[in-house]
Formats: C-alpha cells, sequence, structure tokens
C-alpha cells in the first residue's frame, strides 16, 4: 500500500476535507505527507504610472499567508504521527502537482474536486480531471460537499 | 482546550464613530472575522459581518431600492455593533466561551488579559475546533471498501467473461483496482464488496426475480461473472470480500451499491480520465480512489 501521498491543497479552507481521509488511509501504516498548495502566479499592480507591487512581492506575500495556513494542517498531522512537508507553488494546479508528485516520489495524490461554475466550466480544466488523466499514480479524490466526512 | 490555543487576531480595532460602511469594507476581506469597537480607549463592542450586514441596506434588491442612500451611508459601527461584548480570559475553556457566546446570543468574544485585548474568537472558530474534535472521534481505520472492476470490459458475449476478467487482471499487475483495494483492506482489517456491473442483464435477474424463459440464459451469464469475480479474489481473502454484480448503468450501479453496503472509500479502475470515473467522482457519497 502507499506510503507517501502527495495532498494538493487550495489556499481555502475546501481543499482541507480530503485531509481526514488521507489520516484514515494512512493510519494502519503511518507514512509521508507532502502538502502542496499551488497559487495562480502573482501579477504586478500598477495604478495609473504607479507600480503599487511587483508580482514577486505579491506571491511572497501569497506565499507567507499560506504558509501560515499550512503549518496548521501539518501540525495537526504530525500530532497523528505522520511526516509532514509542505510547499507553495506557483502556477498550473495540474502539471504543478505532477511534477511535483514525481520529483517527491509521491505514491498517490489526494485532492478535493473543486467544480467550476459559470462561464468558467467551459473556458478552464478541471483540476481533478487533469491529474486522473495524466497521472501514472493512484488519485484519491473527495467531494466538496455531499459526501461523508471521514 | 484553553482558548488561547484556538483565538486569533481581530480584523482590526475600528473607532464607534467610525463608518459602518467603511467597516463593512475590512469585515469583507475576513468573512469569518470581527471588529474590535473601542470608544475613547474604552472597549465598546464587537462588530460581526453578520452586524454589518444586518444594519446596512436590505439584500433584497426591491426592498432596498426604498431605503433611503443617506440613511444608510450615515450610520456608524457605535449603530451596528454588539455593546457589552464577551469577554473572557486566555486561560478560559472552549467550552466556557461556547456557553457564554450561546447564552448572550454573540457571535465572538473579545480575548483579553485584564484591560489589554489579546485577540477574538468568533463562533466560526468554535464549530472549525468542533469539527477536529468530532474527526477524532471517528475510528482512524477503514471499515468498509468497495472496488468496482472491469467497467469497461462488461461481457456483452457469453464467452467473454473470463478473458476480459483474467486479461483486466494480468496486464495491469501493480496498480489494478483490485490490487490496492486488497491490500487497503488487509491492512485496515475492512470489509471488501467487489463489484461488477453488467450493461447488458435483466435489472430482475440480478435481483433474483423470476423473469421469463429468456432470463435462463442471463441467469447462467449471472453466475459465470459472480464465479469469474470470486476467483479474482485471492483465498486468504475469501472471507473479508463479497461479490455483487449489478445490471443496468454502471455509474448508477456503483452508486447504489455504495449507498448499500456504505463504503467509505470507492476504489475504481479503467481507462484513465474515463466518463465513468468522472462521473463517479462527481456524485459519490465517499471519496473515490481511480488507480
Amino acid at each position: 500500500m502507499f506510503r507517501r501521498i502527495l495532498v494538493l491543497l487550495d489556499d481555502g479552507l475546501v481543499g482541507r476535507r480530503i485531509v481526514p481521509w488521507v489520516r484514515r488511509l494512512l493510519a494502519p501504516v503511518g507514512g509521508d505527507v507532502h502538502l502542496l498548495v499551488v497559487l495562480a502566479p502573482g501579477r504586478t499592480v500598477i495604478a495609473g504610472s504607479r507600480t503599487l507591487s511587483y508580482a514577486n512581492q505579491s506571491e511572497d506575500a501569497a506565499r507567507g499567508a499560506a504558509s501560515l495556513e499550512l503549518a496548521g494542517v501539518a501540525a495537526r498531522l504530525r500530532d497523528d504521527g505522520f511526516a509532514v512537508s509542505s510547499e507553495v507553488r506557483f502556477g498550473d494546479p495540474g502539471a504543478v502537482a505532477l511534477d511535483t508528485a514525481q520529483a517527491w516520489g509521491a505514491e498517490a495524490i489526494a485532492l478535493v474536486d473543486v467544480p467550476a461554475r459559470g462561464a468558467r466550466r467551459w473556458l478552464t480544466r478541471n483540476v481533478a480531471d487533469d491529474i486522473i488523466q495524466k497521472s501514472t499514480i493512484p488519485v484519491l479524490v473527495g467531494r466538496t460537499s455531499g459526501q461523508r466526512s471521514a | 482546550m484553553r482558548i488561547k490555543t484556538l483565538m486569533r487576531c481581530s480584523s482590526g480595532i475600528v473607532e464607534a464613530r467610525e463608518s459602518l460602511a467603511a467597516a463593512a469594507m475590512r469585515l469583507a476581506s475576513d468573512p469569518g472575522g470581527c471588529l474590535v469597537v473601542m470608544d475613547g480607549g474604552r472597549l465598546a463592542g464587537v462588530l460581526t459581518p453578520a452586524d454589518a450586514r444586518a444594519a446596512g441596506p436590505s439584500t433584497v434588491p426591491c426592498l432596498a431600492v426604498h431605503e433611503l442612500p443617506a440613511f444608510t451611508s450615515g450610520l456608524t459601527v457605535a449603530d451596528a455593533m454588539r455593546r457589552d461584548p464577551v469577554i473572557v480570559p486566555p486561560d478560559a475553556t472552549s467550552a466556557d466561551v461556547a456557553h457564554a457566546l450561546r447564552t448572550r446570543g454573540h457571535r465572538a468574544a473579545v480575548v483579553a488579559d485584564r484591560v489589554e485585548v489579546m485577540g477574538v474568537v468568533t463562533t466560526t472558530d468554535l464549530l472549525g475546533a468542533l469539527v477536529e474534535r468530532l474527526e477524532q472521534e471517528t475510528p482512524p481505520r477503514l471499515s468498509r471498501l468497495l472496488v468496482a472492476v472491469s467497467l469497461a470490459a462488461s461481457p456483452g458475449r457469453r464467452r467473454s467473461v473470463h478473458t476480459a476478467l483474467d486479461v483486466a487482471l494480468d496486464i495491469t499487475s501493480v496498480h489494478t483496482a483490485l490490487d490496492v483495494a486488497l491490500d487497503i483492506t488487509r491492512r485496515h482489517g475492512a470489509m471488501l464488496t467487489l463489484l461488477h456491473v453488467m450493461r447488458g442483464l435483466s435489472r430482475r435477474v440480478a435481483e433474483g426475480l423470476p423473469a421469463g424463459v429468456e432470463a435462463d440464459v442471463q441467469r447462467w451469464r449471472l453466475a459465470e461473472a459472480r464465479a469469474a469475480l470470486a476467483r479474482l479474489v485471492p483465498r486468504e481473502d475469501r472471507s473479508t470480500t463479497r461479490v455483487d454484480v449489478r445490471a443496468g448503468d454502471v455509474v448508477e450501479g456503483v452508486l447504489n451499491s455504495a449507498a448499500t453496503t456504505g463504503a467509505e472509500l470507492i476504489v475504481m479502475g479503467g481507462r484513465p480520465g474515463a466518463a465513468v470515473v468522472r462521473e463517479t467522482i462527481r456524485r459519490a457519497p465517499c471519496p473515490v480512489l481511480a488507480t
């Protein structure tokens, strides 16, 4: 059974729904958990002729906020006896998650399927679909609502 | 749990005479937060997003048009805040704070050490702590799994039953849905339901009801499918594995079987990104492990 699971989270509370399932799945064997948050690349904010913040500054701020959130999740998993690492990256969530899974040597990927709404449904690719289609390792997928809690 | 481990920084401190619209904008970036309201250096109350909404214009457009903009824009924080806030020491327990909030009908408490405001605790924070506690109370191991196998190999002809299932087992030696599910089942000491959904099978036959003379062939196919599924399970796992063959739509069959067995995890194989897997994920009552 897999012991190294990459958990793909978002910058809110939704993605965390999968964490208790990962904890239950790994409970008998223990294991390594890698928490990954993939954010949209930062953009330079310009007002008139003034640059209010550069892309790297936006990314640093977003990375700091996400790291703070991850620290809480990681601490609770460590309390349960898992080895936990965490990382915040920027880019396309599907591609970054697959790259990270390969580099880290993940044996499974866990994520919550967040369905897009409105026009985004047609304009953007679903992250979960993308990962399931391209992943060579098992993918554990939960839903945002309408599903039993762990 | 002590409240000092649960509290968070307030969304900010505002003066009671400040504009409510400006305070509401500050709260908009932190929907679960609250503002601590001071009046002349003294703690006067707290303002949550719900308080700000209740004092602001109606959220129903046809009613809001009848409200005078000049009236709502003139509101101050003092008009909307909760006066006489719940103040708790940092060593108070979460149960004490929850009890105080419930008794007085407030949504946020101020954590203060003598006169210094240290943070706030909202009902959202207390709910978060409750969720964590409930999750820790659930048994750590999984007890019921469902594995749907050979979804793409639903036998359309009599002789394809064995072949299709055996080939599916051989070509995916490491990460077949069944291998993964059996491994999880062994480690968790769980019960496994091995499911196969046959599209061409009569629902009445699958349910064991008499369905006429033509049903004899279908009954034979059903028995063959059950026997083939049973052969897939190693001898040592047969006591913890149940075979289930259903008729009709694959996704409906998987969802019905998951509901009937109370499955906590569905394991599915099949082509990567197959429509069946995607549809099951969108409607499943529990997480799906796509192998």
